[in-house]
């Protein structure tokens, strides 16, 4: 063994912050706060559907926006996480080209879940919704034509009457569905918090978590294309 | 039966190499899969050609020499069976098949299907020992196991590091193999004085080996002919993750190594 290889061995820089299962482990523990997040989010979205012309979720939103030292600690963690989750996973993703420089004629990924092998597809598409939705109902720059200022529940309907942006929103929810059905159970193995009691639960979980997200999220945009959700 | 073979030829570490296709005639069922290969070499010779190369010693499924891909699959169709165990009874004649050595830059290839696994034996020389002391035998039940621990380290014992987890693995880890080395002695009595160097080692090791990063994806533990879980690989994140943060590294503890 090469002294240099000791000399890294024995190096708490590495072990804390080099070793892939570090890295590994701060992506299950970024995406575990996006989920949380995720959870939070839908349920006050919900508030769509109240069918009182948008009072209840207006005023859910001035009541975030009230600490503004609580919002941007909340956004600043957030926008900390999908950047460590991202940056992270952009270094493994290289390294797995670079571990089979070389790749099969034939091979056959038959053991695998669909949506285990897509974590690399479904989590980019999932950057860009990100920025997009950013764009559109937080900065009001995407559709400004039906952004109002503080009038969610308003810009909300506009927005989601529109069904190039319902589909879009519908689709990425898709993806999401997708990112988390592998994501939510993959946590629990990268963590090492699994065992043969568990993962049955934390598989099957996953599946119906990521499936509860998907139709909560997207009977927004349904449920106004729908005409349910109207002004 | 008949079969057409198409074969990895590569003549050394330095050569490109190719798929070449050989016909395999009058194949008997009852062969091993190595078998059918010597006798395929035989015609080879005969007709003074190269005959394929490949790995094996054992043949018995239990050195973990022999291994390569056939149709996209480690160790073939067979679920828990090595090249060598793997019988021709179960091709059908007429089938086409693609013979390919384990993909990873870990892994170079030596010449055919033949491959270079030092990689896992320096992973293994990184902490996969106990330290233990000669002299006569100790005490039968000296020492107290819990059946249960004692059974899954022998389950993870039984990994003979053929390699076909990093083969079959679509990110090229080789988290199955360090997690069974390191939940074999570390589900011993045996294996606490070092656990947790032992964790950091070889886990550093692996990835100056350039091995990929494990998805969890489970495509190791569907080739692994010794069907090793990769619940291994749990407890792997779980005692190094444990080791990082709370090792006190090397100079600090009394006696320590440099
Ligand atoms: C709403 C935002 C997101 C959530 C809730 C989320 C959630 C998760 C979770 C829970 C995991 C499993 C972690 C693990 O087992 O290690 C994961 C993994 C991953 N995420 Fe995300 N993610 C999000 C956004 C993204 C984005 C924007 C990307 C784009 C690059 C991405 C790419 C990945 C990749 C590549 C993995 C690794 C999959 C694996 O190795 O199993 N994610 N994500
Ligand atoms: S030759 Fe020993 S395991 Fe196949």
């Amino acid at each position: 063994m090469s002294s240099a290889a000791a000399a890294i061995r024995s190096n708490r820089a590495f072990r804390i912050f080099d070793a892939t299962i570090v890295k590994k482990a701060i992506v299950a523990v970024t995406g575990l706060v996006m989920f949380g997040f995720l959870v939070g989010h839908l349920a006050g979205n919900l508030q769509m559907f109240a069918g009182d012309e948008g009072k209840a979720i207006d005023a859910y939103a001035k009541f975030l926006k009230s600490v503004p030292e609580i919002l941007w600690t909340a956004r600043v963690t957030l926008l900390g996480c999908v950047f460590l989750h991202i940056y992270f996973t952009i270094q493994l993703w290289k390294l797995k080209g670079d571990a089979r420089p070389q790749g099969y004629v034939k091979k056959d990924n038959s053991h695998s879940t669909f949506t285990s092998k897509t974590m690399y597809y479904s989590g980019p598409m999932l950057f860009f919704f990100i920025v997009y939705h950013l764009l559109h109902f937080t900065m009001g720059i995407a559709d400004q034509a039906n952004y109002f200022e503080g009038e969610v529940y308003k810009t909300v309907v506009l927005g989601f009457q529109q069904p190039l942006i319902s589909g879009s929103y519908i689709l990425a929810m898709f993806f999401l569905c997708l990112h988390l059905n592998h994501g939510l159970y993959s946590i629990w193995q990268t963590l090492g918090l699994t065992s043969p009691r568990y993962k049955p639960l934390q598989k099957n979980g996953a599946a119906v978590v990521s499936i509860v997200m998907f139709l909560g999220f997207a009977s927004i945009p349904a449920g106004v294309l729908a005409g349910v959700i109207h002004l | 039966m008949n079969l057409k073979l198409n074969v990895w030829r590569q003549k050394n570490r330095t050569d490109k190499g190719r798929m070449e296709t050989y016909q395999a005639n009058n194949v008997n069922p009852d062969m091993s899969f190595l078998e059918m290969l010597d006798v395929v070499n035989e015609d080879l010779i005969a007709s003074g050609k190269d005959p394929i190369a490949f790995e094996h010693d054992c043949r018995e499924g239990i050195c973990g020499s022999c291994g390569f891909v056939v149709n996209g699959v480690a160790h073939g169709p067979e679920p828990e069976t090595t090249m060598c165990q793997l019988h021709m009874r179960h091709f059908k004649d007429g089938d086409e098949l693609f013979l390919e050595p384990w993909r990873a830059k870990a892994f170079p290839v030596i010449k055919d299907l033949i491959v270079d696994r030092s990689a896992f034996d320096r992973i293994i020389a990184a902490g996969g020992y106990v330290s233990a002391n000669t002299g006569s035998a100790p005490d039968g039940n000296a020492l107290q196991i819990p059946k249960e621990n004692a059974d899954r380290a022998m389950d993870a014992a039984a990994c003979i590091g053929c390699g076909a987890c990093v083969a079959a693995c679509p990110n090229a880890s080789a988290a199955l193999f360090t997690g069974a080395k390191i939940s074999h002695l570390g589900l011993l009595p045996q294996g606490q004085a070092e656990r947790s160097r032992r964790a950091l080692r070889m886990v550093a090791q692996f990835n100056e080996e350039l091995f990929g990063s494990c998805t969890n994806i489970g495509e190791c533990e569907a080739v692994c002919p010794k069907g090793i879980s990769i619940e291994v690989i749990a407890r792997m994140n779980r005692d190094y993750l444990a080791a990082a943060l709370t090792d006190r590294g090397a100079k600090k503890s009394a006696g320590g190594e440099a």
